[in-house]
């Protein structure tokens, strides 16, 4: 005997009458998408804007220079832009600013990746930017001085993410420091070791997609761990 | 999530409530009056909580000034009832009020665990440890 089964049908009820009319003549106004990321937007620091437009202005500053270093320089920049992204998730972590947005209009989950869709897609948005600059005064395509910007950004961002969930606090905040400039060291030595080498080879492709494919992962399992709190 | 079906789920809450067609219709559309006027309520399960909880805060105004009727009045009995539906009704006339409340919303109208721990204010584990006592008591009074 499947009690369960036969309980789904154990409370009748009689028809309702007026459901259809009730339906076609009341809409919900739903919070698009995009209202909800502009909201998380207002939420995030004003020094954090200002700081990103900053780093806009300090790489078109370099490109305007003309030095074939151009590139390598504002690349070797893009891993403090991604730090201050780790760092606006770390501060709502720190304060509990999600845990009140989710009291209070949508789930932690949904606010969390909205405010990383708008601090990203603000950072996206100054790379594309200074790509066609960077790509028009140096000697590389707008592709491939893409690649040289975003890869450095996507694995300081997954790196620091990885690393804030591990360690919490000030720990979190120098680790996440550390693994910026030690990313923006990187590619400032390869440079310098492998420069001429490294340009003929394919190598960079190859890392922007690794770099995709650990950033995708890392927000995953981000967005997988404040499921797991929410419920503990 | 589709509107009518939960329409017709709160109507059925409302309805084991008032035990009555007409007010369990106004207090339906009362909720989702309600609902349609807040523009924050994205998630699924926290849709279903606010409904439920706005439902059965009505259910409560409109019993404190109302006299419930009995069930048996208002929900004449289907043609294809078996024996064990009518046992089992009978065994569920046994039950207190939030026991049967509880079965109606999660295995009637199929309320998530987790939306029925928070509408009562109780952890997910005491839930479902309350909801298989009642399966149990059912059980032994159907096979007994």
């Amino acid at each position: 005997m499947n009690i369960k089964k036969e309980l789904k049908n154990a409370f009748p009820v009689p028809a309702p009458v007026g459901r259809r009319e009730f339906l076609r003549a009341h809409r919900r106004r739903e919070l698009s998408t995009m209202m909800l990321v502009l909201t998380e937007a207002g939420y995030v620091r004003l020094r954090t804007w200002l700081s990103s437009l900053g780093f806009l202005a300090v790489m078109l500053v370099i490109a305007s220079g003309g030095e074939p270093e151009a590139i390598w320089v504002s690349s070797s920049l893009t891993p403090a832009l991604a730090l201050m992204a780790v760092a606006e998730w770390g501060r709502s972590r720190r304060y509990g600013t999600v845990e009140l947005e989710l009291a209070c209009r949508t789930p932690r989950r949904t606010a969390l990746l909205a405010r990383m869709v708008a601090v990203g897609a603000a950072h996206l948005g100054i790379l594309a930017l200074a790509a066609p600059v960077l790509s028009a005064w140096g000697e590389m395509n707008v592709a491939r001085t893409g690649a040289h910007l975003l890869t450095p950004y996507l694995l300081t961002a997954s790196l620091g993410l990885d690393l804030s969930r591990r360690c919490r606090g000030r720990e979190g905040a120098i680790l996440c420091s550390a693994v910026a400039i030690t990313v923006c060291a990187l590619g400032l030595w390869i440079r310098r070791a492998w420069g001429g080498a490294l340009e003929r080879t394919k190598l960079w492709p190859v890392a922007l997609i690794v770099a995709l494919i650990l950033s995708v992962i890392e927000v995953v399992s981000t967005l997988r761990e404040t499921e797991v709190l929410t419920w503990s | 999530m589709d509107i009518e079906e939960q329409y017709d789920k709160i109507y059925r809450y409302c309805f084991f409530r008032l035990r009555d067609r007409s007010m369990a219709e106004d207090v339906t559309q009362e909720t989702f009056l309600r609902w349609l006027a807040s523009d924050t309520y994205r998630d699924r399960d926290q849709t279903l909580r606010y409904l439920y909880t706005v439902a059965r805060h009505l259910c409560s105004d409109e019993n404190a000034s109302v006299k419930p009727e009995p069930l048996s009045e208002n929900v004449p009995a289907r043609d294809g009832d078996t024996v064990l539906c009518m046992a089992l009704k009978t065994e569920l006339e046994g039950l207190s009020d939030e026991d049967r409340e509880l079965v109606m919303l999660r295995f009637a109208n199929g309320v998530p665990v987790n939306v029925l721990a928070g509408l009562y204010g109780v952890s997910r584990f005491t839930l479902y440890r309350r909801l298989r006592g009642i399966l149990k008591r059912l059980r032994n009074g159907l096979e007994g």
